[in-house]
C-alpha cells in the first residue's frame, strides 16, 4: 500500500488497493524469464492481503502514527505513561496487552461507528 | 561449538560472500555520482598519492565539496591495486566488510550474551538474520562507506567485550584503535561511537573502574596511534557536510526539537521498517521494508523479553537501537536507511531473541516430535518465502526500475566514447555526463586532473579534445565531432552513432558525429 497516513488503513483501503498490488507486482516480473507458477507464487492474493492488513494492524502500533495523532506533547505523556505502567503498574501490563491487540482492528474495521 | 552449530556457520558465512559478490558490478547497474567521486579520488592516490585535486594524502578529501572522510577512498584505493580500476574494485571494501559482518555480529552475540546460556543460538542466529539481511544487502553491493563503518562497530564493540567477558584486557587496545577507524569512515559513526561507548561504560562502570589503569594506558596509546585519524576530525571542513545536512539551526528552539523528535520517531514507523523502506531508490528496492516481513513478529517478541529481563547486556542493545538514528534525525530528510545503518545489529539481535524464545516456547509446549519438526520447518519455508520474494523483486523489477538512481548508461557512454577517441578532433559532451565519470572510465592522467580542476568541476568547460555544452544546436565548430547529448536533444538525419539507454530500455543520450564540413 501506498504511504498511509493517520486513520486511513481501513478494510476498504485494502481491499480497492490490493488488486492494483497483484496487477503491479505480475507486471514488473512478466518478462524476468521466470516460470508463470513462480511468479504466482510470489504475487498471488494471500501474500498481498496478508501483508497489507498486517502493515495496517501495525501502522496503529506505530510511534509514527501516535505522535502524528497526538502531536509531541501528548506523545510524551504517553511514552513517560507507557513506561509507568510497564514497570510500576504490573497488574495493568495485560490489560494493556489486550488493549493494544484489539485497537488496530477496531481502527481498520472502523468498528468506531457502529 | 559443537559441528552441527559449526557447519551452520559457515554455511551462513558461505551465503553471504555469495549474495554480495554476486554480480557485484553489474547489479546495481552502474556507479552512482558518490562512488564515482569515491572510485576516481582512490585511482588518483593509487597512482600519484594525492586526491583528484593534486593535495598530497588527504585526510578530508574535497569531492564535490562535502569533504569525504577518508578510510574507504584509501580502501579502495588499496583494492584497485589487486583488481584495477574496475567498478568491483569499487565495491569489494563494502561487499567485504559485509560478508565478515556475519563473523563479526556472531562474535559480538557471543560475547555480550556470555552469561546467558542460549548463547551459541542467539550468535548462530544473529549470523543467519545478518547473512541474507535485505538492509545489509542493500548497502554492502554499493560501494557505501556506512557498511564498511558499521562492521567496525561491531568489531570494536566485540572487542570490549572480549576484554570484559575473557578477562584479556589487552583487546581494549585494538577495540580502541576500531572505533577510530570506524569515525574516520563515515560521519554518523563520529555521534554514534562515542554516545553508545558512554553507555558501555556506565552499564560496565564498576569493572572498568577496577581497571582504570589499563583503560587510561589504552586510551593514551589509541590515542597517539589513532591521532591522524583524530586530529582531522576537529577541522573545520570536517564539519561541513554535517552543516549541509542538519536541521539545527534552521528554525527556533521548539521546532527544531520537534523536527528532531518526528526525525527520530520516522526512524521506527512500521512502515517504512517492514513495508515500504527508504524510499531513495540506492537505500532500499522500495517496494518493501528495510527489514522482512517475518522480522515483524519475532522483533515484537525479542523486544518484550529484553524490557522484561532488564540486565545489562539487554540495556545494552535496547541503547544501541535508541541511539542509533540520532545522527540521521539530526539531518534531512528522514527515515534515512543510510545514515541510521548502524541500526540493524540491534534490529537482528532482537530477531535472534524472538526466534530462540519462540524456539523455546514451541519445545515446552509441543511433546511430539514431529510437531516440533513440523514448526521448524514452517519456520524455515516462511523465512525462505520472504527472501524469495525479495530476491525476485532485486534481481529484476528493482534493477530496471532505479537505473536512474544509479547512473546507469554512463559506463558505456565513456566506453563508447572511449572506442572513438582517435576518429574525432573534439568530442562535446552534455553536462549530464559528469566529469568524474569520464575521468574514471577513460581514464584521465589523474596528472592532468591534478592541474584542471580548479575546486569546482561543475566550472570544467574544456580539456584536451573535450568540451562541455548546454545545447547541442549552439555548439559552433569546424572540425570533426562526436556529440554526446542528452536524449531530448535529437541527432541531425544520419548522422546517430548511437543511442544510450539504461536497462529498462529509456534513453539516456544520443550520440552524433558531424564533420569538418557541417
Amino acid at each position: 500500500m501506498q504511504a498511509i497516513k493517520a486513520f486511513e488503513c481501513t478494510h476498504l483501503a485494502v481491499k480497492n488497493d490490493v488488486p492494483h498490488q497483484i496487477w503491479e507486482g505480475i507486471s514488473s516480473l512478466s518478462e524476468s524469464g521466470l516460470p508463470i507458477w513462480v511468479i504466482r507464487l510470489i504475487n498471488n492474493k494471500v501474500r498481498y492481503y496478508g501483508v497489507s492488513y498486517a502493515q495496517c494492524y501495525v501502522h496503529y502500533w506505530s510511534p509514527k502514527f501516535w505522535l502524528h495523532w497526538l502531536q509531541p506533547l501528548g506523545f510524551l505523556v504517553l511514552l513517560v505513561s507507557l513506561v509507568f505502567i510497564w514497570y510500576r503498574l504490573k497488574w495493568l501490563r495485560k490489560p494493556l496487552l489486550i488493549l493494544a491487540a484489539v485497537f488496530p482492528l477496531i481502527m481498520i474495521f472502523e468498528l468506531y461507528r457502529l | 561449538m559443537n559441528i552441527k552449530k559449526s557447519i551452520l556457520l559457515l554455511l551462513f558465512v558461505v551465503l553471504s560472500f555469495f549474495l554480495r559478490f554476486w554480480h557485484i558490478a553489474q547489479m546495481p547497474p552502474g556507479l552512482y555520482l558518490d562512488e564515482a567521486s569515491i572510485a576516481y579520488n582512490a585511482y588518483s592516490i593509487w597512482q600519484t598519492g594525492k586526491d583528484e585535486f593534486g593535495q598530497s594524502w588527504p585526510y578530508w578529501f574535497e569531492a564535490f565539496g562535502e569533504y569525504k572522510l577518508p578510510v574507504y577512498i584509501y580502501a579502495v584505493s588499496i583494492s584497485m591495486v589487486v583488481f584495477g580500476p574496475t567498478d568491483f574494485a569499487v565495491r569489494f571494501p563494502s561487499a567485504l566488510a559485509g560478508s565478515l559482518g556475519t563473523l563479526a555480529i556472531y562474535w559480538l552475540v557471543w560475547l555480550s550474551f556470555y552469561k546467558d546460556k542460549r548463547r551459541e543460538w542467539l550468535a548462530i542466529g544473529a549470523a543467519g538474520f545478518w547473512s541474507f539481511s535485505s538492509w545489509s544487502l542493500q548497502f554492502s553491493r554499493g560501494g557505501f562507506e556506512a557498511n564498511l563503518a558499521m562492521t567496525l562497530i561491531i568489531v570494536g564493540f566485540a572487542g570490549l567485550y572480549a576484554a570484559l567477558r575473557l578477562r584479556r584486557t589487552w583487546w581494549l587496545y585494538p577495540a580502541g584503535l576500531t572505533f577510530v577507524v570506524a569515525i574516520a569512515t563515515y560521519n554518523s559513526a563520529r555521534l554514534f561511537v562515542p554516545l553508545l561507548l558512554l553507555v558501555w561504560a556506565w552499564l560496565y562502570r564498576q569493572r572498568l573502574f577496577k581497571w582504570k589503569g589499563i583503560i587510561l594506558r589504552s586510551v593514551i596509546l589509541v590515542g597517539l596511534l589513532g591521532s591522524p585519524l583524530l586530529i582531522g576530525q576537529f577541522s573545520e571542513v570536517g564539519l561541513v557536510r554535517a552543516r549541509e545536512t542538519s536541521i539545527l539551526g534552521e528554525q527556533g528552539m521548539v521546532s527544531t526539537a520537534q523536527r528532531f523528535l518526528t526525525n527520530y520517531i520516522d526512524h521506527f514507523d512500521t512502515t517504512y521498517l517492514f513495508f515500504h523502506g527508504d524510499q531513495y531508490g540506492r537505500h532500499s528496492i522500495r517496494k518493501q521494508g528495510m527489514l522482512y516481513y517475518f522480522q515483524l513478529p519475532l522483533i515484537l517478541i525479542g523486544l518484550v523479553q529484553a524490557l522484561k529481563n532488564r540486565n545489562r547486556t539487554n540495556t545494552f542493545w535496547i541503547a544501541w537501537l535508541l541511539l542509533s538514528p540520532l545522527p540521521a534525525a539530526l539531518t534531512s530528510p528522514t527515515p534515512h536507511a543510510l545514515r541510521s545503518l548502524n541500526s540493524l545489529p540491534a534490529w537482528l539481535v532482537f530477531t535472534t531473541l524472538g526466534s530462540v524464545a519462540l524456539f523455546l516456547w514451541v519445545n515446552t509446549r509441543l511433546k511430539a516430535r514431529i510437531l516440533r519438526y513440523g514448526f521448524r520447518g514452517l519456520f524455515v519455508l516462511l523465512i525462505a518465502y520472504n527472501f524469495a520474494i525479495y530476491l525476485a523483486d532485486y534481481s529484476y523489477r528493482y534493477r530496471l526500475a532505479t537505473g536512474l538512481d544509479w547512473n546507469d548508461g554512463l559506463r558505456e557512454t565513456v566506453q563508447l566514447i572511449k572506442a572513438n577517441y582517435e576518429n574525432y578532433d573534439q568530442i562535446y559532451l552534455t553536462n549530464q555526463l559528469p566529469f568524474v565519470y569520464l575521468a574514471f572510465y577513460l581514464p584521465i592522467d589523474p596528472q592532468l586532473s591534478h592541474q584542471l580542476l580548479s575546486h569546482n568541476q561543475n566550472q570544467l568547460i574544456s580539456f584536451d579534445k573535450f568540451h562541455y555544452f548546454d545545447y547541442a544546436w549552439e555548439i559552433e565548430s569546424q572540425q570533426s565531432r562526436l556529440i554526446v547529448a542528452p536524449w531530448w536533444q535529437t541527432a541531425p538525419e544520419d548522422s546517430l552513432v548511437a543511442e544510450i539507454k539504461i536497462e529498462n530500455g529509456d534513453p539516456l543520450f544520443n550520440v552524433w558525429e558531424q564533420d569538418a564540413s557541417n
